[in-house]
């Protein structure tokens, strides 16, 4: 009897750790059809390769000042984790930052973690539908695409065949949900959590082993843009990278061009009248002249993994001189 | 086949069931055996023969050792293999460099995991059985001796003599070794995949871009790899120690708080002591040692340490690195015949200088390039404000770790480390393992990072 009660004694202080330190975050889906995915309302920590992250996620899911009224936003702000402001409090990522600064953009956030350029660009027409009228549409680019994704993109576009919501791995398991507050199914969940966050150059190491056909890449991503550009209609498109920075041992910093994709889109964009902002440039500037990098915490590993306050800084002053003439 | 995983744990869990039912020494030992080549195999297969050739060849070496012939082969075939997978490479890479002549004499071997342990194993074995310390043993012994699974990796280098006994002595397996082999094995796991892989990925970002950081964020990190380092090569200590405790066998510690080491010498004493003791009784003693006046005792203790670094790794890096413990270990000697009798620092000071000292020439073993090193210094040492500051919460929190590790270690009869294991037969004791569980599993690193010792 008595181990029992220390092992549930055990047990209670662990959860009571897990609760304000270790909770996953738990995805449902989001009738709206907007996006793919919602969070639910929550405070949680999460671990992964960054270490420990507090995030808050409000009702709507997606860090946005409580009460906004979501439908009379103007300028949307589509993206990943990065645009919903993993690991930085709801009035520091960017698109706070940006309605902050300029009180009449009514800008709002539907970043949902896990999300890819692939997977929001083509939810154009449930964007459009939903939010008539906002008259901008951001999308964030965290890792570029790959050709195969730019194909499934352009078919999906000319179709108007968008796949069922990708209700992924964080939302089907119920014992995943479990582990939203209870440290023993954790240890089931460990795997999963490991399978997604032990490589997040994965993507990346799977396009660099494939011969980059730059011609076809931009072939594709030319008839994927001009298809979301004719959907959106008359509201404007915006497109940023998240590039990231190479640090020298001198402390010298260079962008990391990849395959050039970034200047693929550059040029396709400027064809066909999109704008696109590409954020290396801002976030050396910072560096040199702040000491600070885009990604990283305190607790985390320096220049990896989520943007940091300085990060979204450097996006709201970039996207501030390219969405003033809006405001 | 990683020490902290399913397969090991079933490999582990099959072995003592095993045991448990088995009286016979031999018996167990044969099932040993057998574990130790699956545990092998599945690491990488193709290096099986190297390691059946050592155990061969320091078989007979040590049956025959009457003849001088056996003995040379004994002692210089694992030098030999462990010169050329480890080496080759490095040397006449750096003869050609010299020259100019290219790197078309190289021979890109892949580095058998765990040589340099097993091969120190085999002379241990040979020179034992020479020196009549201990008997020469079957072959099945011997074989174990060399691949035994828990130290077939990174050590513990076991001494022959301290190992061969306990291997020929009927063996039981107790509720008593298994819940304090367990134990050991689960603070092993804390130290490694909690707090060294948790700073591993700070301390990398920094030496592989010093110069993009503020001056406070270099010496943090430098700090944290001298934690790293420790929580990283104890922590798998720990668990090969407690594995073989929990199979009957007690291997000797490895680590004593060599951070609370007073001086250079002290730290290896308490540093990788097995290693240390090895390399002190095989290869110091063997050169002469202290006896022979000051300047052959000098260039022995520069000798030994250079090999000691050299042993570490083929780089340049580790040859500086072991230099400077051998220049670090003549000066303590010159100081202590000098003024040390008249001029004795206090305690805690000693301790600072000594953790000091050892953190610096880290930056060596650490660094990927002799450049990559003096970069780290001149940040260092030229104080540098407008860079990036990076105040990584988890070094402090490492340092908070350690400095009660200290305490608790001070607070032990003789300054003697041991790991703490509770009674499980008590609430209290299993309410503390459950907590340890918990922390294993919610706090480890989400990464994967290998055992930088397992890369030696």
């Amino acid at each position: 009897m008595q181990f029992a009660g220390a092992f549930v004694a055990a047990t209670v202080v662990a959860s009571i750790f897990g609760y304000f330190y270790y909770s996953p975050s738990v995805q449902i889906p989001n009738p709206d059809n907007f996006t793919e995915l919602k969070l639910v309302t929550s405070d949680h920590n999460t671990q992964g390769l960054e270490g420990y992250g507090n995030i808050t996620i409000d009702e709507n899911g997606f860090h946005n000042i409580v009460g906004f009224p979501m439908r009379e936003a103007q300028v949307l702000f589509i993206g990943s984790s990065q645009t919903e402001g993993a690991q930085v409090s709801n009035c520091e990522n960017y698109v706070a930052l940006l309605n902050a600064k300029y009180p009449e953009l009514h800008g709002y956030n539907l970043g949902i973690s896990a999300s890819t350029f692939a997977t929001t660009f083509i939810r154009m027409q449930p964007l459009k539908d939903n939010f008539p009228q906002a008259r901008t549409l951001v999308f964030e680019i965290n890792i570029m695409p790959t050709l195969a994704e730019l194909t499934k993109m352009r078919d999906t576009l000319a179709s108007g065949d968008i796949p069922a919501k990708n209700i992924d791995w964080k939302a089907k398991n119920p014992l995943v949900k479990l582990a939203a507050r209870q440290p023993i199914p954790r240890l089931i969940y460990k795997k999963n959590l490991k399978d997604h966050a032990s490589d997040p150059n994965a993507q990346n190491k799977k396009v660099a082993v494939a011969a980059f056909d730059a011609t076809a890449y931009e072939q594709t991503l030319r008839e994927v843009l001009s298809l979301g550009k004719n959907i959106a209609g008359d509201s404007k498109v915006v497109i940023f990278g998240l590039e990231r920075l190479t640090l020298a041992p001198d402390g010298t910093a260079e962008i990391d061009s990849g395959h050039g994709e970034s200047a693929i889109f550059a040029r396709v964009c400027a064809d066909l009248g999109i704008s696109y902002v590409p954020m290396g440039s801002y976030f050396i500037e910072s560096y040199r002249e702040q000491h600070v990098l885009p990604y990283g915490y305190y607790n985390s590993t320096p220049n990896v993994g989520h943007l940091s306050i300085y990060g979204h800084q450097a996006i709201a002053r970039a996207l501030a001189s390219e969405l003033g003439g809006i405001s | 086949m990683n020490l902290f995983s399913l397969s090991f744990v079933v490999l582990w869990a099959v072995v003592l069931l095993i045991l448990y039912f088995t009286t016979s020494s031999r018996l167990q030992n044969r099932v040993l055996l057998v574990a130790s080549i699956v545990f092998y195999a599945a690491w990488d297969y193709r290096f099986l023969a190297l390691l059946a050739l050592l155990i061969i060849s320091s078989y007979y070496a040590a049956r025959f050792h009457e003849h001088r012939v056996a003995r040379v082969i004994g002692v210089c075939l694992p030098l030999f293999t462990l010169g050329l997978f480890k080496y080759y490479d490095f040397f006449v890479g750096s003869f050609c460099e010299l020259l100019r002549l290219g790197e078309s004499a190289t021979l890109a071997l892949i580095l058998p995991l765990g040589i340099s342990f097993y091969s120190f194993l085999a002379i241990s074995y040979v020179l034992d059985v020479a020196k009549g310390k201990v008997a020469a043993a079957d072959l099945t012994t011997v074989a174990l001796y060399i691949s035994f699974f828990p130290t077939v990796v990174s050590g513990p280098i076991t001494k022959a003599r301290d190992l061969l006994p306990q291997l020929g002595a009927p063996r039981a397996i107790s509720s008593a070794a298994v819940a304090a082999g367990v134990q050991q094995f689960i603070i092993g796991c804390l130290k490694k995949f909690v707090v060294a892989d948790n700073l591993a990925p700070f301390v990398n970002a920094v030496y592989q871009a010093p110069g993009a950081y503020d001056t406070p964020t270099v010496w943090l990190a430098v700090i944290s790899f001298s934690l790293q380092l420790y929580f990283d090569f104890a922590g798998y200590s720990d668990m090969a120690i407690g594995v073989a405790r929990t199979l009957g066998l007690q291997l000797a510690e490895n680590f004593n708080m060599p951070y609370l080491a007073k001086s250079v010498s002290e730290f290896w004493k308490r540093w990788h002591m097995s290693l240390s003791s090895w390399l002190q009784e095989y290869l110091y003693f063997s050169l002469g040692g202290s006896r022979a006046g000051r300047l052959r005792t000098f260039s022995n203790l520069l000798l030994t340490m250079t090999i000691c670094g050299l042993w570490h790794g083929a780089a340049m890096t580790f040859v500086v690195w072991g230099f400077l413990h051998g220049v670090l270990l003549c000066l303590q000697r010159i100081y202590r015949d000098g003024l040390g009798s008249r001029l004795t620092l206090p305690t805690p000071c000693s301790i600072a200088l000594t953790f000091m000292s050892v953190t610096l020439c880290w930056i060596f073993f650490r660094a990927s390039s002799l450049a990559n090193a003096l970069a780290v210094f001149h940040r260092l040492f030229i104080p540098q404000m407008d860079a990036v500051f990076h105040p990584f919460v988890l070094s402090f929190i490492a340092i908070g770790i350690l400095l009660v590790m200290v305490v608790c270690t001070i607070r032990h009869e003789n300054y003697r480390a041991a790991t703490p294991v509770v009674d499980l037969r008590r609430p209290l004791g299993f309410f503390i393992v459950c907590l340890e569980l918990y922390a294993l599993f919610a706090l480890r690193y989400a990464g994967d990072n290998p055992f930088i010792y397992a890369a030696f």
